[in-house]
């Protein structure tokens, strides 16, 4: 039962809402990458970071690995706002 | 009562399968249609560039950072065209591109002529012309845009994109539905061709969801605009209008320094990448120049800077960054439709996703196809009919692209206005006739049952 209620959640909101934040984290990023003077280094980086961390936790269905970087991403996309 | 609560949230998810199976079915030709030519359309720019460099052998020799040449040109089409109606120049965006001239004339009422010069922006040198609307460039932009089709072309087009905005939605919420105990990225092992095409349904639809969401709005937004901003009452942001201060024709004959009109620019708005260059034929005296800001997700030479024919000084500037938020939100939604932000890699990226969109409306009709036909009819096979209606389709734009090519733009929206404007009404038709033949089957059977 246990098991797959976690599955549920995995699979039917973590993995769609990683997959959503993907997107947007793969279009920013190349942005970022073309219009690179107006970004500090510290920004391209955490971008990098996430989407890698977001890929990795996409493949190992790992539940930290996937809601870090998602937390990770809106935090710099909301960061002039903060 | 959680039995009762199950059977809600049961009969919620069928409402939404269908509403998804409707939607798709009604609207998946057009999507198809429109991810199709928009995968092309976000290379237009570059598609342009390159027919200029084979068809027309047009190139620039201007440096990257160097002056460019083009004012005697242009004065010499002035005087060439002395009752031009507008005129706009639009400067070469990349080394090697051209400098365009771009002339409206009206020899009189009846007839309007508008040009296409190129100039070699390092020679200041006319290199050619061509009648831009029957340009491969106009083309691409107009079918994705509006389907070819002058009359309500784009506002079918922003349907169209409402429509996915509801599959996109739809698309979310039955997905863990339909998924149950299979993991994403996973394929269910079978050789049936429905399991198969409903798994890469799934998959790819889940994971183009975003960008589907991103195309779907700002293509609603783009295609209804006229009809929205009638409705809502929206003026276009950044209209200046300059007061006309002379005769139109004086206007005209104003000579222009274009050196120093661009020094003005440079001077005036630093940060603006002029791209066209507009002076007044009205007998207002400026030249408006239009630019992007590098760095910016907002439609391209929005930001503007009106200067004086005579003094070159500003008039009005307006910077997109220091408007207020509904000014950035109207001019961010054709960056964000055509992937117009991030150069060449961003920009493919947008086509393979556009080119996801595509097939998730041809596996749609085959699951479809299968779930409607019983086993002995679909020997007809859901791939081939398929297949055959995606090659009629692309026969069916190949044939408006040649006509537009080579007979003229007018031509193929009257083609093109007759396939649009008769497959709609076919298909009202179709369902109109299986409505009235269900009505009367009922009524029979109904009275055969008294």
């Amino acid at each position: 039962m246990k098991k797959s209620r976690q599955h549920v959640f995995m699979e039917h909101y973590l993995v769609p809402a990683g997959l959503f934040i993907l997107n947007i984290c793969l279009m920013h990023l190349i942005y970022v990458m073309e219009t690179g003077s107006h970004y500090t280094g510290w920004h391209k980086g955490m971008l990098v970071l996430n989407l890698l961390l977001l890929l990795a936790g996409l493949i190992t269905k790992n539940r930290m690995l996937l809601l870090f970087p998602m937390t990770g991403y809106l935090l710099v996309l909301l960061w002039p706002w903060l | 009562m959680a039995k009762a609560a199950g059977k809600t949230d049961k009969s919620d998810k069928k409402l939404l399968w269908r509403i998804h199976h409707w939607a798709g079915l009604y609207t998946g030709i057009l999507i198809g249609i429109l991810s199709l030519t928009g995968a092309l359309a976000v290379f237009i720019p570059e598609i342009d560039a390159w027919v200029l460099r084979v068809h027309y052998n047009a190139s620039s020799s201007a440096p990257a950072d160097g002056p460019m040449h083009f004012g005697r040109t242009v004065d010499s089409l002035i005087r060439a065209y002395p009752d031009y109606t507008s005129l706009s120049v639009s400067l070469p965006e990349k080394q090697g591109h051209v400098a365009f001239v771009d002339l409206a004339v009206r020899p009189d009422e009846a007839s309007f002529k508008r040009y296409n010069f190129f100039v070699d922006a390092g020679t200041g040198r006319l290199l050619g012309h061509r009648d831009h609307q029957n340009s491969l460039a106009n083309y691409l932009r107009q079918m994705h845009v509006r389907l070819y089709e002058g009359n309500w072309g784009r506002q079918l087009v922003g349907l169209g994109g409402i429509a996915l905005v509801v599959l996109a939605v739809t698309g979310l919420l039955i997905y863990g539905n339909f998924m149950k105990k299979q993991r994403w990225p996973d394929f269910r092992k079978t050789a049936n061709l429905r399991i198969r095409m409903a798994d890469w349904h799934k998959l790819l639809g889940i994971s183009a969801l975003a960008f589907n969401l991103v195309i779907a709005i700002t293509g609603a937004w783009l295609g209804l605009q006229p009809w929205l901003m009638r409705w809502f009452d929206i003026s276009t942001p950044n209209t200046f209008k300059a007061p006309v201060v002379m005769e139109p024709a004086a206007d005209r004959a104003l000579s222009i320094d274009w050196d120093r009109a661009l020094m003005s620019v440079q001077k005036e708005f630093p940060e603006l990448e002029p791209r066209y260059l507009v002076p007044s034929a009205n007998g207002a005296g400026i030249i408006t120049a239009r630019g992007h800001i590098r760095g910016l997700v907002y439609e391209r030479n929005i930001n503007t800077l009106v200067i004086d024919k005579n003094g070159y000084e500003a008039l009005f500037k307006y910077d997109v960054r220091q408007q207020p938020f509904s000014h950035k939100l109207y001019f961010v939604q054709e960056a964000l439709h055509f992937g117009d932000f991030g150069g060449l890699l961003l920009k493919s990226v947008y086509a393979l996703l556009g080119l996801v969109s595509a097939f998730l409306s041809i596996s749609g009709f085959i699951i479809y196809y299968y779930r409607i036909n019983s086993k002995k009819q679909r020997k007809a096979a859901a791939l081939k009919i398929t297949f055959i209606w995606s090659v009629i389709i692309v026969l069916i734009l190949v044939l408006i692209a040649l006509i537009s090519l080579f007979a003229g733009y007018s031509l193929a929206a009257t083609v093109a206005a007759v396939i649009v404007n008769g497959t709609l009404a076919g298909l009202l038709l179709y369902a109109l006739a299986n409505y009235i033949r269900k009505r009367v089957r009922n009524t029979i059977a109904s009275s055969a049952g008294v």
